[in-house]
């Protein structure tokens, strides 16, 4: 598989304390990579340091090109990001938001042209949330939100797509729908993904690969079987688990335990000497 | 749900140019006619059109009403359209860049600045009559000065890209530069009046020189803005969003905030403190005719110019032949309206 993003020695430091420090990622084109890690692990400093959004050390490259060495625009046209938790400006229809994905095609100046506005109709096509065009940003649901967010990431036309948790303020049957277009518009578009997952049963079953963040530290990558194992998920998540197969696919269950009362009585009552 | 069947860009539709000129024209026709001399609307109208060149329209004014109008009531009509223009506009600006809804022009010690600046000039000896334009030259300088020490201080403390920062700074700055201001008034009791007169605001002229002195700043500010139209709409998704979508954020900021600056700061030198127009009119045109600043800065542009026309029409008529400040007309229309817009903020803000 074609390289098509790169990460040497990627850190980020913000007033003396390290959040990421010395990831080495290659992602290969078409490919989709889970970002997984207990919260604090450092997967949305990732996706921002990538972007360029933050500042950051080490070296991203984009099918060789360095994106330390080019403007936030021509960045732009090759990352595309969804954050965890999009702004919603006030009084803006779902139509004029998706449009601002133009953006990085865009003359600094200039207004968006036919061209923009058609690629940003195609989108809305594709996603199938024309009824939402007149909406509100503020009216709409979760749900929608998300679609509409993924539109405006789309419309940038970029090769790879960065996700924050796409899922993470959605239901079962809205995190099923929205990773589900996200593989068929990979698929369809020949997209790589990278996304910060917090659910690992659904990032094994949509993840290609997973990197496991960790303090700041990449500690494991492979596929989903070779990164989800009960071991590594009580070392790094401080978790019991079950890995179990479902129709050949990974699920993490949680694992409840008894508590243990004798130790809770030997620390509320230390034994006599 | 309605769907748009052929959604676009947002842009101003021809409704809305209609309504605004409409509104401006009105504004300054009322603004020529109304005064103690009686001329007609439409000999007001007759003699504007005179006024463009290739026009030739004859008027039945007598030469002293012809006088009234071209160098008392038109300089003050225009110089209340390109004031209240400037203000209207920075204030969207500011609150754009900003993502703050009650950010108004004076919000990085724009006021603080000029009104410190003119204070001292006042002090020194230069007069608000004065045809040597010494006040407003430093209330001008005041008022940069005042922005340049905000963004400076702002930028130390927090970076070029907290926006909070920025605005702490400037309270700190505005704070900083109107108590020496006040310290300055105190000890200077006998240009107390003066100064506070120039601090309430006024739209006084002497024939065009006030509107020629102020124009060439106000279009370079009116253009640089306009031209930011669209970055200001994607600064609305916040300043990391922004930048994943790769504009440069801190320099737009900067830009942006330096038009709007030189805009105020040339209207403040003239004009004096008037406050509310930044506020009120941008809210008002948000609560009509949406957040696009593709349409919000034209649209607040026109109704700002028409706004303080009408203000000053209040001014010099309400108790005349009194005079009121036109900084107290607006204010005293823009704090119930303020209300307004607090409790309609879920929309609008």
């Amino acid at each position: 598989m074609k390289p098509r993003l790169s990460v040497r020695k990627l850190g980020v430091a913000v007033n003396g304390s390290v959040l990421l420090s010395g990831v080495n990622l290659t992602i290969g084109a078409g490919e989709w990579v889970g970002l997984i890690g207990p919260n604090g692990a450092g997967k949305t400093t990732l996706l921002n340091a990538v972007m360029g959004v933050i500042d950051s050390f080490g070296t991203a490259s984009v099918d060789g090109l360095d994106l330390a060495a080019v403007s936030p625009t021509q960045r732009a046209q090759h990352l595309a990001l969804v954050p965890q938790r999009p702004v919603v400006p006030p009084g803006m229809d779902v139509f004029s938001y998706v449009l601002l994905g133009r953006t990085p095609h865009i003359g600094y100046f200039a207004s968006e042209g036919t061209h923009d506005v058609d690629a940003t109709r195609s989108v809305v096509k594709e996603l199938d949330i024309a009824d939402l065009m007149d909406r509100d940003m503020h009216t709409l649901s979760g749900g929608e939100l998300q679609r509409v967010v993924l539109a405006r990431a789309l419309a940038q036309e970029t090769e790879i797509l960065l996700l924050d948790e796409p899922t993470s303020a959605l239901d079962v049957g809205n995190q099923q729908q929205v990773l589900e277009i996200i593989d068929g518009l990979r698929r369809s578009r020949g997209l790589t993904v990278i996304a910060a997952i917090h659910d690992l049963t659904l990032a094994a079953q949509f993840c290609d690969r997973l990197a496991l963040l960790s303090d700041g530290e990449l500690v494991s990558t492979g596929t989903p079987q070779q990164v989800l194992t009960e071991e590594t998920i009580r070392v790094h998540y401080d978790a019991i688990v079950n890995v179990i197969w479902i129709d050949d696919h990974l699920a993490v269950v949680p694992s409840r335990q008894a508590p243990d009362t004798r130790a809770i009585l030997d620390d509320e009552y230390p034994p006599q000497p | 749900m309605a769907t748009s069947l052929d959604p676009g860009a947002p842009r101003v539709g021809w409704p809305w140019w209609l309504a605004a000129s409409a509104a401006l024209t009105t504004a300054v026709v009322a603004g020529a006619a109304v005064g103690p001399a009686d001329i007609g609307f439409f000999e007001v109208i007759r003699a504007l059109l005179d006024q463009v060149p290739g026009l030739d329209v004859a008027t039945d004014l007598s030469e002293r009403e012809m006088g009234i109008l071209e160098v008392v009531r038109f300089p003050r009509v225009i110089l209340g359209v390109v004031v209240g223009s400037a203000l209207a506009m920075s204030g969207a600006a500011y609150q754009g860049v900003f993502r703050n809804p009650l950010a108004d022009p004076y919000l990085l010690g724009v006021a603080a600045g000029a009104g410190l600046g003119a204070t001292l000039a006042i002090v020194a000896g230069g007069s608000t009559d004065s045809t040597l334009p010494l006040v407003p030259l430093a209330a001008f300088v005041g008022a940069i000065a005042g922005v340049l020490l905000s963004y400076g201080l702002g930028r130390t403390v927090g970076g070029s890209r907290t926006v909070t920062s920025l605005i702490l700074a400037g309270v700190a700055i505005a704070a900083f530069l109107t108590a020496i201001q006040t310290y300055v008034q105190q000890r200077n009791a006998e240009t107390l009046r003066e100064v506070y007169d120039w601090i309430l605001g006024r739209l006084a002229t002497t024939g065009w020189d006030e509107v020629r002195l102020v124009l060439p700043y106000v279009a370079v500010s009116v253009v640089a803005i306009l031209l930011h139209r669209r970055a200001l709409d994607v600064m609305a998704v916040g300043d990391e969003e922004a930048a994943a979508l790769g504009l440069e954020v801190g320099r737009t900021r900067l830009v942006v905030v330096a038009a709007a600056t030189l805009g105020t700061a040339a209207a403040v030198a003239v004009a004096g403190l008037i406050g509310f127009v930044g506020i009120i009119v941008p809210h008002a045109v948000r609560l009509v005719a949406g957040t696009s600043y593709r349409r919000l800065l034209p649209l607040s542009a026109m109704f700002g110019g028409a706004f303080l026309v009408l203000a000053d029409i209040v001014a010099r008529t309400a108790l005349a032949p009194a005079e009121i400040p036109i900084g107290v007309v607006t204010a005293f229309l823009g704090a119930p309206f303020f209300v307004l817009v607090l409790r309609t903020s879920r929309r609008v803000i």
